[in-house]
């Protein structure tokens, strides 16, 4: 495990998380430009035409600005927190892997899908991430309390993906006003990702 | 006649009139055959030398030109008179007569003056050479050209747009031959008859195949996006309609735009919202009653026979969870069960016995047999009326038919299939769409399986109810139809309309689909100019005609609307009950009567556009012949066809490279999956992450 050891003496912009800044700003001005979405986004045709860039690019399009919002608060937090504890290529390759891992199990387990959106996959990872070295973290240093609320929550998140997956929607998601089919596989599976990218990089 | 014909205003008169006229000159055996109909005005005889029919199918809109050379074999000036149905869903678009080698565009004119005009020119001692195409009912044109000298040759040209049926993935294209108007005619041609097709569909085309002329066609498959089909015959039998179907990949649940604007005016647009094979569910059993009419109109064409065809087929569909039952009507409705029977294999052969014991005869009185229909409803299993006849109801029925069909028990739905060309087919329309079921219409070349199959798919449930469509962004407006209807498989909704403004829209729908709400915004976008599918432009217009019919027809007066539909019938140059098409002999003729060159100016946009299709097609073609060669040869290629000098206005032709039309695919998401998806942080995940967060700040930080 590696912390990013930043001094006082370095410049205070340094510790912002500004890879994660980047990101979020992208999602937010793709969704601003009329049809930036439909460029962007994960569409299963035009992957297989050629266009494998949407395989990354199709987590930062969203469906409408609720989508965006509730995605986007979780990526700023999370993506903030981990690029500042694990330094910024610790972020980007949790964020790189979990995108390519996500479409990929879309593209596999969800063939009738045609088209996807959201980060919610990518923050899913983040989270998990982030957690992982937090409980690591906490149960070195004997963080009794803490590694047990930790605990507690990683377990909460996994029996609330585990019913979406049992349910095939997301709960307090009604994906029939919300526009679009909620993919629970994406949750599971970036989740996964984000264990596997703390055990492996961090 | 023409002056009785003008006396005589009603339709019904002329018709009589023109069917005595039809019965004298089957006496004197006509050689007839094709669309278009020649009794040779006061029994002179026009003979069919020439009948060449080119079909152009463009991704659902279908342009049909259908070219005649007619010869007068008898030795005095005749007038002709030639009398055509219109195929479902068609809006003749031109009409045009070759006058001294030349070719004379005709342009729509309000139709009392344009009788005026071409009487003026009978009465003069010098008769100049008129033509004059009108509507006489919903479902019959009539054209009269006068004079035709005797041996003469008088060469004619029309032109109909038509959409196209889809069942599912299938579409069928009839070009109408079978008409009752010449049953009793010789029914072989006496020249030569050419039928060319060529099918340009963006979803890839698996099959193109002709029930009605199975080995008579030869199909060549150029790409999957493109297909050829052509036949000729020589002294043909041709008694039969020429029916097409097309196979294609099954479309996705989705939107598709096509668009024509001409720079600087407003544009035209069609939406059309297709459901896809992901949104079909299972169905529990349901019950049928099918209601056959067997009243004396139906013994003509084969329409009965085609009738048993059909329910017969359509019984073999039914899974053994239906119920169905068959009702015959003429006067009186007869049962075949007195009560709904599974469809195990002795009710289908008992149902077959039943079929095969009705004749037809008698008049028409469609009401007892919907009564009789209704009281199969049970209260847990929904139920389909599904009505075969010609529609040819009494005329004071009608007003009471359309207020039962608004009282029918619920979960009942009353589907209407319309059995031959001579179909009452606005009746049949109105009634299954105040039912919220469909209409279909069936020709006697038709595969009755298939088409069984495809309307049990429509039958199992719609797939999307309450449907609404919005768009801004751009300014839309005058859409059509102005209520959504129901949303079927295999019968995609089409919506047209105009807009101004130009650039990206928001399309919302809303509705119930597959028994989910459905609110869905897509992006598309609109154009400021956009040369291809000039052709919607008049299928909108025409689709405001009808609608402004039927609602007139609902009040019971037209006179509110008929100044409308003369402006949209000479605005989009379409034939309608009051306007027609006139042909006058050169532009001063035009000028001295103060008619505008719209449709000429129109005709040779359409041409442009239709001429930039061909030329994609041809090199699709040449494509496809290139793999095919050993090694390319020069070839000198001659056209065997004559060049005719066309006297029309030229509009402003661009030099650019052909374009292909604009479309755009959208899928649409309904809950039930197939189309969009997204990962969704909902507050319960958006919590739990923020705990997560929270608790790893706290012990990253001690750290």
């Amino acid at each position: 495990m590696r912390l990013d050891t930043s001094s006082c003496s370095e410049p205070p912009w340094s510790r912002l998380p500004g890879a994660t800044a980047l990101f979020a700003g992208f999602a937010v001005l793709v969704f601003l430009i009329p049809g930036g979405s439909s460029q962007w986004q994960y569409d299963r045709d035009a992957i297989a035409a050629g266009e494998g860039w949407r395989v990354l690019t199709g987590h930062l399009t969203h469906w409408n600005a609720e989508h965006l919002a509730w995605d986007l608060l979780v990526f700023v937090v999370a993506g903030s927190l981990l690029e500042r504890f694990v330094g910024r290529h610790g972020f980007l390759a949790v964020l790189g892997g979990s995108a390519l891992i996500v479409s990929a199990a879309v593209w596999i387990a969800r063939p009738d899908l045609l088209t996807y959106r959201g980060l919610s996959g990518v923050d899913c990872a983040l989270v998990v991430a982030v957690a992982c070295v937090a409980f690591r973290r906490a149960w070195e240093n004997g963080n009794r309390r803490l590694t047990v609320a930790l605990g507690v929550v990683l377990g909460l998140c996994v029996l609330k993906v585990a019913y979406e997956l049992e349910t095939g929607g997301a709960v307090f998601v009604d994906a029939t006003t919300a526009g679009f089919v909620a993919v629970p596989i994406a949750h599971w599976v970036g989740g996964l990702a984000g264990t596997a990218g703390a055990v492996l990089r961090l | 006649m023409t002056s009785r014909l003008k006396t005589f205003r009603p339709s019904i008169v002329r018709i009589w009139i023109f069917g005595l006229l039809l019965a004298a000159f089957t006496a004197v055996n006509a050689g007839a055959a094709g669309l278009l109909v020649a009794d040779g005005g006061f029994g002179g005889v026009l003979e069919i030398a020439e009948h060449d029919v080119r079909v152009t199918f463009n991704n659902g809109v279908v342009v049909t030109e259908v070219t005649q050379v007619f010869t007068n074999t008898e030795n005095r000036t005749v007038e002709a008179l030639y009398t055509f149905p219109v195929p479902e869903g068609a809006s003749v678009s031109n009409f045009s007569m070759w006058i001294n080698g030349q070719e004379m565009v005709g342009e729509v004119v309000e139709k009392e003056r344009a009788r005026e005009i071409y009487n003026s020119y009978k009465q003069q001692p010098q008769p100049l050479d008129p033509g004059l195409l009108e509507q006489v009912d919903y479902k019959t044109f009539e054209m009269r050209i006068f004079p035709i000298f005797a041996g003469a040759e008088q060469r004619v040209q029309i032109t109909y747009y038509q959409e196209l049926s889809f069942d599912h993935d299938q579409a069928t294209y009839v070009y109408p031959l079978a008409t009752s108007t010449r049953q009793e005619m010789d029914s072989r041609t006496q020249g030569r008859f050419a039928f060319n097709l060529d099918v340009m569909s963006e979803i890839p085309v698996t099959a193109v195949e002709s029930p009605s002329h199975k080995g008579d066609f030869v199909v060549v498959r150029h790409a999957p996006t493109y297909y050829q089909a052509s036949l000729e015959t020589q002294g043909g039998d041709l008694n039969r309609d020429v029916v097409l179907t097309f196979e294609t990949e099954r479309p996705r649940t989705g939107l598709d735009l096509v668009v024509t604007r001409e720079d600087g005016e407003d544009g035209t647009f069609l939406l059309t919202l297709t459901a896809g094979p992901e949104l079909e569910g299972q169905v529990n059993g349901m019950d049928y009653v099918f209601v056959l009419d067997v009243s004396g109109s139906m013994s003509e064409d084969g329409k009965l026979a085609t009738s048993r065809s059909s329910i017969s087929a359509f019984v073999e569909a039914l899974s053994s969870r239906d119920r169905f039952e068959m009702l015959s009507f003429n006067v009186a409705a007869e049962s075949a069960f007195g009560g709904l029977r599974s469809a195990d294999a002795t009710a289908r052969s008992d149902g077959a016995a039943f079929l095969r014991s009705r004749n037809a005869r008698g008049g028409t009185t469609l009401r007892p047999a919907i009564e009789l229909a209704y009281r199969y409803k049970d209260v847990d299993r929904p139920l389909n009326v599904v009505i075969l006849s010609d529609g040819m109801t009494e005329e004071d029925e009608r007003n009471i038919l359309l207020k039962m069909i608004g009282q029918r028990p619920n979960s009942t739905r009353v589907f209407c299939i319309g059995v031959g060309n001579d179909v009452n087919r606005p009746l049949l329309q109105q009634i299954a769409d105040e039912a919220g079921g469909l209409a279909a219409f069936i020709s006697r070349g038709d595969n009755f399986a298939r088409q069984a199959a495809a309307f049990k798919r429509k039958l199992t449930r719609p797939v999307g109810t309450n449907l609404t469509m919005g768009i801004e962004g751009v300014d839309a407006y005058d859409v059509e139809p102005r209520q959504l209807p129901n949303l079927f498989h295999g019968a995609p909704i089409r919506l047209y309309g105009r807009y101004r403004g130009a650039g990206p829209a928001q399309v919302r729908i809303q509705g119930t689909v597959g028994g989910e709400i459905l609110d869905q915004t897509v992006e598309l976008d609109f154009p400021e100019e956009e040369a291809a599918n000039p052709e919607i432009e008049r299928m909108w217009a025409w689709h405001r005609v009808e609608r402004l019919l039927r609602e007139a027809e609902k009040e019971g007066s037209r006179s509110g609307v008929i100044d409308e539909i003369v402006r949209l019938g000479e605005g989009f140059s379409i034939v309608t009950e009051y306007t027609s098409f006139l042909v006058l002999e050169n532009d001063s003729e035009y000028q001295r009567w103060k008619i505008e060159r719209r449709n000429a100016l129109r005709t040779a946009r359409d041409r442009e556009a239709l001429r930039e299709v061909r030329e994609q097609l041809e090199t699709l073609r040449q494509r496809s012949a290139l793999k095919m060669a050993p090694e390319p040869a020069p070839v000198q290629i001659a056209s065997s066809e004559p060049q005719p000098t066309v006297t029309t206005p030229q509009p402003q032709v661009r030099t650019q490279a052909p374009q292909q039309p604009r479309r755009r695919s959208i899928d649409l998401v309904p809950s039930g999956g197939g189309g969009g998806g997204g990962g969704a942080i909902d507050p319960l995940s958006a919590f739990l992450a923020l705990l997560m967060a929270g608790l790893a700040f706290a012990a990253l930080r001690r750290s």
